[in-house]
């Protein structure tokens, strides 16, 4: 078992995203939604959220948000404990590229090892925070120095 | 899914604790390989959040003119396997009244066909989406 080095404080390495309406429209897909919505078409849009162009779901930032936490605390613990909650602050658009980036607040003992908690947050270009929140895992006993 | 005539959503009227309707679903490789694609990650193991299983549930039992997603969270237990069948079991978590903005809270947790808890989403939807353009639209 590899120990890990995590402290809080520490920031996690950032990941950026370019956002595309293919992507938006294909997200949609894989999820069964194959009809026109405010992700995916202008007028929708306009007439339901009023904006000019569709705009991408909150759960994609999620989506980001989680692979940003997996690539720090590996596949085995996120995929089994991992979490992330994000408000969603600013809408997200074909154009845009948000960076996912976080920094550990918090390392409590939990049952099966500590739980560490990372406070996350998504901008855009022009550094306007998109969405905000916080994530966390359990790393069990034995990954971490013991205090 | 099969379901009952849609009711018009009265934000008075949802009770927190109400169930929404259960369903069924197979997460297909398809799925997952657009899901990997949509957001750039091959490494992707949670495809279920493009799903929304919570506002999925919640569109089976109710009409509205759209919500727009305030805040989502997701919690992962154990990566889902395509080709196996998922049951989504999802109920009204919480709903309140923020700056004169009414908010609803769905809850859903995901489990496949060998009894394995899969995730759990929670998404507290603004019922107002003509707000987003009202802020953002400049």
């Amino acid at each position: 078992m590899e120990q890990m080095s995590i402290r809080v404080g520490q920031e996690i390495p950032a990941i950026s995203k370019e956002i595309a309406q293919e992507k938006i429209n294909l997200f949609e897909r894989s999820g069964g939604k194959h009809g026109p919505s405010f992700f995916t078409d202008a007028e929708t849009a306009r007439k339901t959220i009023g904006l000019d162009s569709p705009m991408a779901s909150g759960r994609m930032s999620v989506s980001y948000a989680l692979e940003c936490l997996r690539r720090f605390f590996g596949d085995e613990i996120f995929n089994r404990s991992g979490s992330v909650d994000l408000r969603n602050l600013r809408p997200v658009r074909a154009g845009d590229t948000v960076t996912i980036s976080g920094k550990v607040t918090e390392i409590r003992r939990e049952a099966n090892g500590q739980r560490v908690v990372v406070e996350i947050a998504i901008t855009n270009q022009k550094g306007d925070t998109t969405s905000a929140g916080s994530g966390s895992a359990i790393v069990p006993s034995g990954y971490l120095p013991v205090e | 899914m099969t379901s009952p005539a849609k009711v018009q959503v009265d934000w008075n009227a949802v009770e927190i604790g109400e169930p929404l309707p259960a369903y069924e679903y197979v997460l297909t490789q398809q799925m997952v390989n657009d899901y990997r694609a949509a957001v750039d990650d091959p490494q992707a193991r949670f495809p279920t959040i493009s799903v929304r299983a919570d506002t999925t549930a919640f569109y089976e039992k109710y009409e509205d003119i759209g919500s727009v997603n305030a805040r989502c969270a997701f919690r992962c237990y154990a990566p889902p396997v395509a080709g196996k069948r998922l049951r989504v079991t999802a109920w009204i978590a919480d709903k309140y009244i923020r700056r004169d903005k009414p908010y609803l809270v769905t809850e859903a947790v995901s489990v496949d066909e060998d009894g394995r808890l899969i995730d759990r989403v929670i998404t507290h939807e603004l019922k107002k989406p003509s707000e987003v353009g009202k802020k953002w639209s400049k």
